[in-house]
């Protein structure tokens, strides 16, 4: 997300504390650790050899004396087999992801560390060794591994490596440029020293993810060979066990179920641990949206009395679940009201809710917040408690919106064209070629040049400048009565912020609408605002006119915001319009 | 366009090239095992040379891979050791029929897996924990345990549908349908649950992002979101999975394909290797590297659709 | 006499039990309406390699081959003994060095060309010169002559007893001259025997179709129109096909016979198609020397529990045995399975005589020997001696065995004839004695029978070799496999055991 006060704030707490607190890892682990440790303990478990065969009790059924899960074929106990097919899935486990760690890392920080002919070079064998159909392979190349299960496992090592080399690659590319990299470039660190202190830090959360689903595949892959009967029958396997109760499906049918369920245990144990990881490590375990619900409020909506300001929010609280289970409050008792025409700007620095404030008013807030009280009045209808359908009478036609990162909010997969045309034709009952002119005109409008190359571009293909000037468009093509703008300037190149600033500012008194400027610049406001809001940590602490605010700032932290930038140690490329305003 | 495509199939065909060069020099190695294996009790120092001299085995390894370029330049695979047919044909017949199996099943897995995926990304709570549940089933209960079981009821028991064997699509539509049915259901089973959780996780990342707000702020429907936009964007991951998914059943196949008796790549594969059918194991490799081409040129085509990004220019 | 049956190493996948069952199920379609059949559907454990006769591999093979192409000689399924078939007469010379084949005069290839003289010195010949599996059973031969249309003389360097009896198998199979050269011989070839390869219905290495030829000189004897043979490696898939009635006999393994409808299918058991040995390849203690010590060889013999085996593993099918000719044959001697009852006790005591005890030997570890392995290393272990397996791949099977690396390995074959059994298994030739280990008694007794043209006459060299054989303890022999047939639509096996030879014979219609 780009706005940096969105994301739902979170204790820091240790990974592996998240991982304790996660049924679906607790529960996984536990079966693996079951598993493995009766594996390892399997002598003691049970007083029978793997391979030890007691004719008498050849196919002896669950809970024969001696045999609690029974025999088979051969008269081995099943449970020792079982318990000692956990030691091999093991070594194969480690064999596989071993051999993938050791190859896929290394090959993954040096191809992405050092220069473009490294890379190549590793690119080349790596996707040479991904054109391998995998148990295919394993399966020719049985004569060099003479079916022994952990030469078989080395070579599918290599063949997992490709995933992890691509993993590691990527992300020692996007972390090579970082400054503490450089720093420690320059302060003269050698290349294994920054590779092992600084690099091997950042791509090992997504590592460990991808080992512990190469764990599970590896016992997945060992099994399925020794079920096809491929090494020796000797060694105990859930694969080999599986195959032996295949065949033996129809006299005792249970020799089949206990290495099945075992080894579906064994993977799907890995699967979740994998997942788990995913979400410990990774932040946030990503739950679904529910579409189109709305927002989750946690008030009762107050009867309105149906008059009043073009935008009247009042007593808005908003909160976030915390890890504990209880609700954080992120904004509380927030008011405040935007007449019709009138700009508004809400100002404060990150974290102090003000874009929480503006979501909550488009009913876009993330899934996991609420809205704890209040209420959000447009033209005098209460907002709060409305689902996507109701609101979606209210979005793009009175209300709109413009993001701060332009870029990240366009569809990348259509034409810039596409997408203003789809949003009009959701506002507006147009036909689509009228709506294609009405977004041509718009996009004249807001001051690109060709409109036409604009329209049929691909966001990837345009400028940051120009992606905003297409937002914008997109957000004024049904001339709403309330602009809310998240920030509109800040992500631009200094050139073209003040650009974008003047076409706010004719389109707002040309379309006569009433502006919400989320903002932390006070240049910004002083050029465009009628009236100021100051928001800190969560709550109003100042509004007023902003002449009134900016002559005579009442509280302290409007008083040192200010003087912060008169100091002239923020924003000075707004001076010109601040001094402009003020005088 | 073309000139990518024709660039990608010629580094396809190098590329087999060198794969089936590389086999050459591990299998070259056991000539004389699989000379043996052919004799028999009749192996004897003398008659095993003779074979080997015969087959051309006893030559360097370079002139023999050189001898088997230029036929199969000509599109003479060779013959099998162990059937006396043509590779170029067996093979073929043998990836129609894994590929009679594997598309539907692939084709019904992405069906089940997107609706699966989207439902429970997009509604959360209930959904979710369903579409979870399924995905988890599918990777608890073993495949072959399902077969078995699909086997007994419907075949034996039942019998509606034929308990082994194959029927070719062009001698008889109903009994290919009904030769293929179980197979393809175990084999939906596996790939639904792997690519469920992949087009969920790619959903929810997808729909938390900048620009799906964006589109809501416009009033756009959340049908439309979800479906054009969001699907869209989270396609082109799912598609490389799918690519892998589908290069792991031409061998993963195998399995099913000995269960029921098809006469499938995988099991051909198989039985090649273990009998070390020379010929067919190098058919299988060329073929395989081949095919594994056009599936990644297909998938990287595909992605270009969806991702404009990704489009060659 | 599926000698190498096993080796197709598909066999991998396929259990135990039907690998000791050496015969390919058979099976026909799916008929409830209990009238004869007049179509088979065999469920072969491997389809043929190649029908070009001089690589005609035996055993299961042998369902589609002998169908197409037909061979000199028979084996009678109720007596076992070796029948006039394409040739109806045979003579040696008084020292074996020339055998007059009189062929039938009634025969024709399936283009209406005639099976004569010709053809079968052409095929002969060509099996002499040509490189392949066939080949080396024409060590002896010198020269071939078509005498006549319809007589052919073998003339050898010396006396081959193994050479008659091979006639019934892929040695005396007759191809056409014509095309013996082309590329058709090896899947589609002109036959001579009393089907052809329906070529349209036929998936090679999956299912074989063949069709009965009414221009056939013997199609009476044959009882099926259609002839459908499936690879079906997996018993379970077989057994499936089978109650699917998809197939109308096959294989299958005791344990589950009673699943089958007793209503359709028939079950008949032959006790004895292979025998299963633990070979012992260092008989002269050349490496081991433990093993050149016959001491530690009985011991061995002592410390198998066969009836255990056999009761447990094998579910009943088959019989205990330590000597490896067939039960059925001349040269068995019931008396010798008391050679030695199963007593760890003593074999422990004998191998501490011998002052052996805590050797270990590495074995070959192959798809043939996984069931028998646990309690192999187990009676090992019970006398004081070890056993550690060692995978071997399929491919190299044949190669371990060979290899001299492996001082043990276990072996299952089928019986050929007791000429052939006993080359290979005792003979300084032998597969089975890859050293080539012999004896001045061993020596000795094969004087005798090289010189004996006469298989009568030979017999109590065989009987005595076979005795000496079990109390020098070459080998360990543990059981004769058998096998457990389901069959279904009326259709019942020919044998009773005597003859096992995998041909559509095999099988009849009860009428």
């Amino acid at each position: 997300m780009s706005t940096s006060d969105t994301a739902a704030p979170e204790a820091r707490v240790p990974a592996w504390r998240r991982l304790a607190k996660d049924p679906q890892a607790v529960a996984a682990f536990a079966v693996l650790f079951v598993i493995f440790t009766l594996g390892l303990l399997a002598p003691l478990v049970t007083g029978h050899g793997p391979n030890e065969s007691d004719l008498s009790a050849v196919n002896a059924p669950v809970g024969s004396p001696g045999h609690p899960l029974g025999a088979d074929e051969s008269g081995r106990d099943i449970l020792a087999r079982l318990l000692h097919s956990a030691r091999t899935a093991a070594v194969s486990a480690l064999i596989g992801t071993g051999v993938a760690l050791a190859i896929g890392v290394t090959a993954g920080l040096v191809g992405g560390y050092f220069g473009r002919r490294v890379r190549f070079a590793t690119e080349w064998l790596f996707n040479l060794v991904m054109t391998f159909p995998g148990v295919l392979l394993l399966i020719v190349l049985m004569p060099l591994t003479g079916g022994d299960y952990r030469a078989t496992m080395l070579i599918f090592g290599v063949l997992l490596a490709p995933g992890l080399y691509r993993i590691v690659r990527n992300l020692v590319l996007g972390v090579k440029h970082e400054l503490y990299v450089d720093a420690a470039r320059v302060a003269g660190l050698g290349d294994a020293r920054i590779l092992r202190r600084h690099v091997l830090s950042v791509v090992r959360g997504p590592v460990i993810i991808a080992a512990a689903f190469m764990l599970g595949s590896s016992i997945a892959v060992q099994s399925g060979l020794a079920f096809l009967g491929v090494g020796s029958l000797e060694i105990p396997s859930f694969g080999a066990m599986i195959s032996s109760g295949f065949r033996n499906l129809y006299i005792a049918p249970a020799q089949f179920l206990w290495p099945s369920l075992a080894l579906g245990l064994t993977t799907a144990s890995f699967v979740l641990l994998g997942n788990a990881l995913r979400d410990a490590l990774e932040g946030t375990g990503p739950k679904p949206l529910k579409i189109g619900s709305g927002q989750r409020v946690a008030v009762a909506p107050e009867d309105g009395d149906g008059e009043g300001a073009l935008l009247e929010v009042r007593g808005l609280a908003i909160a976030y679940p915390a890890p504990n289970g209880s609700l954080k409050t992120v904004v509380e008792d927030v008011s405040l009201t935007v007449e019709k025409g009138q700009v508004l700007g809400l100002v404060g620095e990150s974290g102090s809710g003000k874009t929480q404030t503006a979501f909550a008013t488009l009913g876009v807030l993330p899934a996991e917040a609420v809205v704890t009280g209040g209420s959000i009045r447009f033209e005098g209808r209460e907002l709060v408690g409305l689902d996507d359908h109701a609101l979606s009478r209210l979005r793009g036609k009175e209300i709109a919106y413009i993001p701060q990162e332009p870029m990240s909010n366009l569809d990348p997969s259509y034409r810039v064209g596409a997408q203003l045309v789809e949003g009009v034709r959701a506002a507006l009952p147009v036909s689509a070629r009228e709506a294609r002119q009405r977004v041509l005109a718009l996009l004249e409008r807001v001051g690109i040049a060709d409109p036409k190359r604009c329209f049929d571009s691909y966001p990837h293909q345009i400028s940051g400048g120009m992606a905003q000037r297409v937002l914008i468009a997109g957000a004024v093509a049904s001339r709403p009565k309330l602009l809310i703008a998240d920030e509109p300037t800040t992500a631009l190149d200094v050139t073209v912020q003040a650009e974008i600033l003047d076409l706010l500012r004719d389109l707002q008194s040309e379309l006569g609408m009433a502006v919400l400027l989320v903002t932390h610049n006070f240049g910004v406001v002083a050029d465009l605002c009628d009236r100021i809001a100051v928001m800190r940590e969560g709550a109003i602490v100042e509004s007023g006119d902003v002449r009134d605010v900016f002559r005579e700032p009442r509280h302290p932290y409007t008083r040192m915001l200010l003087d912060s930038i008169l100091d002239g140690s923020a924003v000075r490329e707004d001076r010109p319009a601040a001094e402009r305003s003020l005088t | 366009m073309i000139s990518y495509i024709a660039k990608r199939l010629g580094t396809g065909i190098v590329l087999a090239l060198l794969v089936v060069f590389i086999t050459f020099l591990l299998i070259g190695t056991m000539v004389e095992d699989v000379a043996r294996t052919i004799l028999g009790q009749s192996a004897t120092p003398e008659t095993t040379a003779a074979l080997m001299a015969a087959k051309g085995w006893d030559r360097p390894v370079p002139v023999q891979y050189w001898d088997w370029l230029v036929a199969a330049v000509q599109g003479d695979f060779g013959q099998s050791v162990y059937t006396s047919l043509p590779v170029g044909p067996a093979v073929a017949d043998r990836l129609a029929v894994t590929l009679s199996i594997i598309v539907p099943a692939l084709l019904l897995t992405v069906v089940i897996s997107v609706c699966l995926g989207v439902w429970s990304a997009s509604r959360g709570g209930a959904a979710d924990r369903i579409a979870q549940g399924l995905s988890l089933t599918g990777y608890v209960v073993p495949g072959l345990l399902l077969a078995i079981g699909l086997v007994v009821l419907l075949a034996v028991q039942l019998k509606w549908l034929p308990a082994t064997g194959y029927t070719p699509l062009a001698d008889d539509p109903v009994g290919w349908l009904r030769s293929i049915t179980i197979p393809v259901v175990v084999l939906t089973i596996g790939g639904v649950a792997n690519l469920t959780a992949q087009v969920r996780g790619r959903m929810i990342d997808e729909l938390r992002k900048d620009y799906v707000r964006t589109l809501r702020t416009r009033g756009v429907s959340s049908t439309a979101i979800i479906v054009k936009h969001a699907l869209r964007n989270a396609g082109s991951p799912a598609l490389t999975v799918l690519s892998l998914e589908f290069i792991q059943m031409l061998g993963g196949a195998l399995i099913i394909e000995n269960v029921f008796a098809l006469p499938g790549y995988g099991s051909y594969a198989f039985n090649a290797a273990l009998q070390g059918d020379i010929p067919v194991i190098l058919g299988i490799t060329a073929f395989g590297v081949a095919l594994v081409t056009v599936v990644n040129l297909a998938t990287d085509l595909a992605n270009g659709w969806l991702n404009p990004k990704a489009r060659v220019q | 006499m599926p000698t190498t049956s096993h080796r197709r190493g598909a066999a991998a996948i396929a259990s135990a039990a039907v690998l000791s069952s050496l015969l390919a199920a058979c099976g026909g379609q799916d008929s409830s309406d209990g009238s004869g059949a007049t179509e088979l559907a065999l469920a072969a454990f491997s389809g043929p390699n190649s029908l070009d006769p001089a690589q005609l591999v035996d055993g299961q093979q042998m369902f589609v081959w002998s169908s197409i192409l037909d061979t000199l000689l028979a084996r009678d399924y109720e007596t076992g003994e070796l029948i006039p078939n394409a040739a109806e007469s045979w003579e040696y010379n008084e020292d074996g060095t020339e055998l007059t084949l009189h062929l039938r005069d009634d025969m024709t290839f399936s283009d209406g060309d005639p099976v004569d003289a010709v053809a079968v010195a052409a095929t002969m010949e060509r099996n002499r010169t040509t490189a392949g599996i066939v080949q080396v059973k024409y060590g002896a031969v010198q020269s071939i002559t078509a005498v006549d249309e319809h007589t052919v003389t073998v003339a050898f360097t010396h006396n081959d007893p193994q050479f008659l009896p091979n006639l019934a198998l892929s040695t005396g199979a007759i191809g056409d001259p014509d095309t013996l050269d082309d590329e058709r011989t090896a899947t589609d070839p002109i036959g001579s025997g009393p089907y052809t390869l329906d070529t349209a219905n036929t998936v090679p290495g999956t299912t074989y179709v063949l069709k009965k030829r009414e221009d056939y000189w013997n199609a009476d004897a044959y009882d099926f129109e259609k002839v459908t043979v499936r690879v079906l490696q997996d018993p379970t898939a077989s057994l499936n096909a089978l109650q699917a009635g998809e197939i109308n006999a096959a294989t299958v393994q005791a344990q589950v016979s009673g699943q089958l409808d007793q209503n359709r299918f028939a079950l008949q058991q032959i006790d004895a198609q292979a025998t299963a040995y633990l070979d012992i390849l260092d008989r002269g203690g050349e490496q081991w020397p433990a093993l050149g010590d016959v001491r530690v060889r009985q011991a061995i013999n002592y410390a198998i529990d066969r009836e255990g085996i056999l009761d447990s593993i094998m579910a009943g099918v088959g019989m205990a045995t330590t000597q490896i000719y067939s039960p059925y044959g001349e040269v068995y001697d019931e008396s010798l399975n008391d050679a030695y009852p199963y007593d760890p006790d003593k074999g422990r005591a004998l191998v501490e005589e011998a002052g052996y005890e805590g050797t270990v030997f590495t074995i070959p570890s192959t798809f043939l020997s996984t069931s028998y392995e646990s309690v192999l290393s187990q009676a090992f272990e019970d006398i004081g001696l070890g056993l550690e397996w060692e995978a071997v791949p399929p491919q190299q099977a044949q190669s371990a065995h060979l290899s001299g690396d492996y001082p043990l390995s276990f072996q299952v074959t089928g019986f050929n004839s007791p000429e052939a059994d006993s080359v290979s298994h005792f003979g300084a030739s032998g597969y089975s004695n890859p050293r080539g280990y012999t004896d001045a008694t061993v020596d000795a007794l094969f004087e005798q029978i090289n010189s004996t043209v006469d298989l009568e006459e030979a017999l109590p060299s065989y009987r005595e070799l076979n005795a000496y054989a079990v109390e020098q303890a070459f080998e360990a022999p543990i059981v004769f496999t058998g096998g457990l047939w389901a069959t279904a639509d009326g259709i019942s096996l020919t044998t009773t055991g005597a003859s096992t030879i995998s041909t559509v014979r095999l099988f009849d219609v009860e009428s």
